[in-house]
């Protein structure tokens, strides 16, 4: 393992979908698109309730993000804010299953709460809580030898 | 291009113009798509509890040698819902090395066999906003429903039922600029 980024300041956002429309999650990326609001990571499937997804976008967007929600029948439920996050990305994971497992056996054995996490063509990222941030970060320092570097 | 947005600031007592620069263009460039087919999606529900022995679960697999596609995990009302997506020939291996670990959940594992993936880059996309909504827009838009996307960093993945894949690069290639050389690369199942 080479290293690992923090990237903070953002909120995290769930939702859920009905079965079989894929509506309100098709209004909720268009409208984000509109806005000019990016989102750091997005993870959506379906599941037998529907497409159920997340994604996280910067602290500064939560009031456009709010608003969009609120202008918006279809997003008023259904749509909700989590708790501000960080995202942890490990770097590189070399496809190993290993690295997941060990992040995942440092991540649990301190009590980290885990949002979600994502893979990417060389690193994966985890998703906690912001007030974790520095328990998670030395958990996974501790168990790959690394220094965090802020983004 | 760059595009600069003018918007006011969000807070009630600073009526500020923010002056945000953007990086877009007509037709959205990537570096081409690439699939990969033949492959098995593993979903399997994990309480808090269980995620340390997830992990050492995780571990003994990669101790035998599996890799993966990718991998993804978000929330849900019970639980991590996560999902490893695999060369279709680990997932017996799989399924018998995390019997132990999968005894302890209340669902098991479930697997969606066999699976596809697109995956694709372009320039800025991890700073950009409206590229996942062009793309799913594009499927939805040719009836193409996708089991699962995932995006970090710049990488965009879809996951797909068996033989979307193609129609799927096609769909997307009608509306996204991919590099003329190649229309797109095709990945075979590797261990």
């Amino acid at each position: 393992m080479e290293g690992m980024k923090v990237s903070g300041d953002l909120v995290l956002v769930e939702g859920v979908d009905l079965p079989a429309t894929g509506e309100r999650l098709s209004r909720f990326l268009s409208g984000l698109a509109q806005t000019g609001v990016n989102m750091s990571l997005f993870i959506g499937g379906k599941t037998q309730e529907g497409t159920q997804f997340e994604c996280c976008v910067a602290a500064s967007d939560e009031g456009r993000v709010k608003a969009l929600m609120h202008g918006n029948p279809e997003l008023k439920t259904g749509v909700e804010f989590a708790a501000p996050v960080d995202l942890l990305t490990l770097f590189p994971h070399r496809f190993d299953l290993k690295i997941l497992g060990l992040s995942l056996t440092a991540l649990g054995r301190a009590r980290i709460p885990l949002h979600g996490f994502c893979s990417s063509l060389s690193a994966i990222t985890f998703i906690t809580d912001h007030t974790d941030l520095e328990k998670a970060s030395a958990a996974l320092e501790g168990c790959f030898g690394l220094g965090a570097e802020p983004s | 291009m760059i595009s600069l947005l003018n918007r006011r600031s969000d807070t009630p007592l600073d009526n500020t113009l923010e002056t945000k620069a953007a990086y877009w263009e007509p037709r959205i460039k990537t570096y081409g798509f690439q699939r990969t087919t033949g492959l098995s999606l593993m979903e399997i529900t994990v309480r808090s509890a269980g995620i340390e022995s997830l992990g050492q679960a995780c571990c003994r697999l990669g101790d035998s040698g599996v890799g993966f596609h990718l991998v993804f995990s978000r929330t849900s009302s019970r639980g991590l819902e996560v999902s490893l997506l695999v060369t279709a020939q680990w997932a017996k291996v799989i399924e018998e090395r995390m019997q132990e670990f999968v005894e302890g959940t209340d669902e098991g594992m479930r697997r969606t066999s066999p699976a596809e993936m697109v995956f694709f880059q372009g320039p800025h996309f991890g700073d950009r906003y409206g590229i996942v909504d062009t793309a799913l827009r594009t499927l939805a838009a040719k009836g193409i429903k996708m089991t699962a996307t995932a995006c970090s960093g710049s990488c965009i993945y879809i996951v797909l039922p068996e033989g979307k894949s193609e129609e799927a690069v096609l769909a997307l290639s009608e509306v996204f600029e991919i590099p003329k050389a190649s229309s797109h690369k095709r990945s075979m199942p590797t261990g």
